[in-house]
């Protein structure tokens, strides 16, 4: 719901691209690519910083804490334009049916508050809840897609949205990078393979799984809107009521029950994604304090809960800072926030996904014809070889035409400070790590090992 | 020394008779330090299970009928470390020793320690507890609505909080400690983090410097234990188990 509800409303509206469905289509296709490779290191190598360690383990050493740095920046980007988003939403909600016009950054403030407090005290939403708002959330937009199957712009269905001159477009990589934004998070279920029964098949079921699922689900729903507000209009209806689109494209033929349950929906599942998100900054925080990459400090856990806690607070002290920033500064929290920053986290995945590709090109080449026997020359050189091919020219696109994904012109500083930030930090973790190798080689040679990381082994102390 | 399964050649590593033995429990001292006096637990059930059935593998370590090495299946990375029980005449002289050596001999298939830290989790302390229970240093009560919750209850709490102050002083004064069973328990605290309860938070500090001394005093089954435990809790932060 926080995809269909803000995503898809945002992203029509700053790319300015009609043909989010079919670019859509194609996102999914390369990602299907790149999950090929993926899954097929995830058999090779076990650890939660999966990125990181596949470059690492792939390419070298610097490149893994370079991918690292962009990685934890990424998610950061990514959890605290969540609360733009809440705020946004939930200050619209509390106007229309409470009547209360408050500012977005009180609502921002208080999810930020309970978020930092589950995050610390490790309280998660329990997975059968979570389930049950998952369904509802996947029942109710079904039934949104029908209702706008069914009554088409003036009658007539047009499938204007999947032709294929919106690929050609200079807001082609904006449009396909808000979209990739859709699906951070597909990318986790390596994390589990370890826990799971049989890895070498559920790992690449659960992936290809989610994703296609996942993005049949926003593909309809995309084409959906475009139909019943005309592909000719829907940038401008997107423009004008933002993360209204969805109710009120819905809003005229069905009752007011479902949309007040879509706004609740949308609200838990913001919530839901921002304490998600948390967790996963923090313990990417953890994972990487552990190795050393960041302060060992970082990865302090709780002896109570088990909470990876510092890494959690500074993921609080960092949300905190933001609001206040944007909150002060007066910024738009739906576009300066949460649809500027998750993209640009997006971004940071898009390159990690394409770094990770030629990692695993180097990583199977350099194990032998064994590997590549094992896992067959699709999964180890053809997938991965068409995956830097797609998302090399998706990335190529993209940093071209950066201002399209912001909704400024070319020559405005921030076109270029967001793709410089990263490789800002790219650069950054690359001379960290050169520094490790020359002043701390036994942390040097840490990296990437994952719960092989062992304080004891390298004498830097307990953490645990 | 390591011997194969099955040859039943050394006897126990004592001169004297069996009951001049001095049997090193780690597991009921680590239990005593890893609780307050009035029986609740310090650390959290996760890292509580492991470092319980890490103390439990460790007494088998000290009793020599187990050995721990790593090995390098060509598919795996990182190496993984084996477990190999050592038969020897005379079993574990402790009646809980003797059931998880029974276990670990039944296992046909060869496990790593990970996996023998992550099952024996599910019931190490119990089962440790009931060891107490025996010994009269815990007493059993039952609690709950219906009093189907078992609780264990120390009972002289002064010898759990003396346990806890005895470490955490010898440490934050770098003092020697009395026995080897002290320097196996400071292992576990270490590898469960219960150590930053009794030492300075700066990895420079005196304390924290004794602490990883005494971890390179014990042998490398006992240091691989120790990382493996430490790796495992870690893992379960991050997978949220």
């Amino acid at each position: 719901m926080t995809v269909v509800a803000a995503g898809m409303a945002v992203g029509f509206a700053i790319t300015g691209n009609a043909g989010l469905p079919l670019v859509c289509l194609v996102v999914v296709a390369a990602l299907a690519l790149f999950s090929v490779g993926y899954v097929a290191m995830s058999r090779h190598l076990v650890n939660a910083g999966s990125f990181y360690t596949y470059i690492t383990h792939g390419l070298a050493r610097p490149w893994g804490v370079g991918a690292a740095f962009i990685a934890k920046a990424g998610y950061n980007a990514v959890q605290v334009g969540l609360y733009g988003a809440f705020g946004a939403v939930a200050s619209a909600y509390a106007v229309q049916r409470l009547h209360l016009d408050t500012p977005w950054w009180t609502w921002a403030l208080g999810e930020w508050l309970v978020i930092g407090l589950f995050g610390i005290l490790r309280i998660d939403i329990n997975g059968c809840v979570l389930g049950i708002l998952l369904g509802a959330e996947i029942v109710l937009i079904l039934i949104y897609d029908t209702v706008m199957l069914t009554h088409p712009y003036q009658g007539t269905y047009s499938l204007g949205a999947l032709s294929p001159g919106h690929l050609a477009t200079p807001t082609f990589g904006a449009a396909a990078v808000a979209i990739i934004a859709w699906f951070i998070g597909f990318e986790a279920t390596t994390v589990f393979s370890e826990e799971a029964k049989d890895p070498v098949r559920t790992i690449g079921r659960a992936t290809y799984l989610s994703l296609f699922l996942i993005g049949a689900l926003y593909c309809v729903t995309s084409l959906a809107m475009t139909i019943t507000a005309g592909p000719g209009n829907i940038v401008d209806v997107a423009v004008a009521q933002q993360t209204e689109l969805l109710f009120g494209l819905t809003s005229p033929h069905i009752g007011g029950f479902f949309i007040d349950a879509g706004n609740v929906l949308a609200l838990t599942s913001l919530f839901a994604a921002g304490l998600s998100f948390h967790n996963t900054c923090a313990r990417y925080g953890f994972s990487m304090a552990r190795e050393q990459v960041l302060p060992v400090v970082l990865a302090a856990t709780s002896l109570r809960n088990m909470a990876p806690r510092n890494s959690s607070l500074l993921q609080s002290a960092i949300g905190l800072a933001v609001i206040a920033i944007y909150a002060v500064a007066g910024f738009d929290p739906l576009v300066h926030l949460f649809f500027w920053l998750s993209t640009w986290g997006a971004l940071a995945v898009l390159v990690l996904m394409f770094l990770t590709s030629f990692a695993v090109l180097r990583y199977f080449g350099a194990k032998g014809t064994g590997s590549r026997l094992q896992e067959g020359r699709w999964r180890t050189v053809t997938a991965p070889l068409l995956a830097v091919a797609a998302l090399g020219y998706i990335l190529f696109q993209t940093l071209a035409n950066y201002h399209h994904l912001l909704g400024v012109g070319r020559s405005d500083p921030a076109a270029w400070l967001f793709p410089v930030a990263l490789g800002v930090l790219f650069a950054a973790g690359v001379g960290w790590a050169m520094w490790l190798r020359r002043n701390r080689p036994e942390a040097y040679r840490l990296i990437g090992r994952g719960r092989t990381a062992s304080a004891v082994a390298s004498a830097g102390g307990g953490y645990a | 020394m390591h011997i194969a399964a099955g040859k039943c050649i050394v006897p126990p590593a004592s001169t004297g008779t069996r009951e001049k033995i001095r049997l090193l429990l780690v597991a009921d001292l680590f239990y005593k330090i890893a609780h307050f006096e009035q029986g609740h637990a310090r650390l959290h059930p996760t890292a509580q299970g492991l470092g319980m059935s890490a103390a439990l593998l460790a007494e088998l370590v000290i009793s020599g009928h187990l050995d721990i090495h790593p090995t390098t299946p060509a598919d795996r990375t990182p190496p993984a470390l084996v477990v190999s029980v050592h038969r020897r005449v005379y079993p574990p002289p402790d009646l809980l020793q003797h059931e998880i050596f029974d276990t670990l001999v039944r296992e046909r298939e060869q496990r790593t320690v990970s996996e023998w830290l992550r099952y024996l989790a599910f019931s190490a302390e119990i089962k440790v507890a009931e060891r107490l229970v025996r010994d009269r240093v815990l007493e059993r009560s039952m609690h709950g609505s219906l009093r189907r919750k078992t609780r264990f209850e120390p009972l002289d709490g002064t010898s759990f909080v003396g346990a806890h102050a005895h470490l955490a002083t010898s440490l934050m004064n770098a003092r020697q400690l009395s026995d080897n069973d002290w320097v196996w328990a400071a292992g576990l605290c270490f590898a469960t983090g219960l150590h930053r309860d009794m030492v300075e938070p700066d990895p420079a500090s005196r304390s924290q410097q004794y602490l990883l001394f005494l971890l390179r005093l014990l042998p490398p089954a006992g240091q691989t234990l120790m990382n493996t435990t430490q790796a495992d809790i870690a893992d379960a932060v991050l997978t949220h188990r």
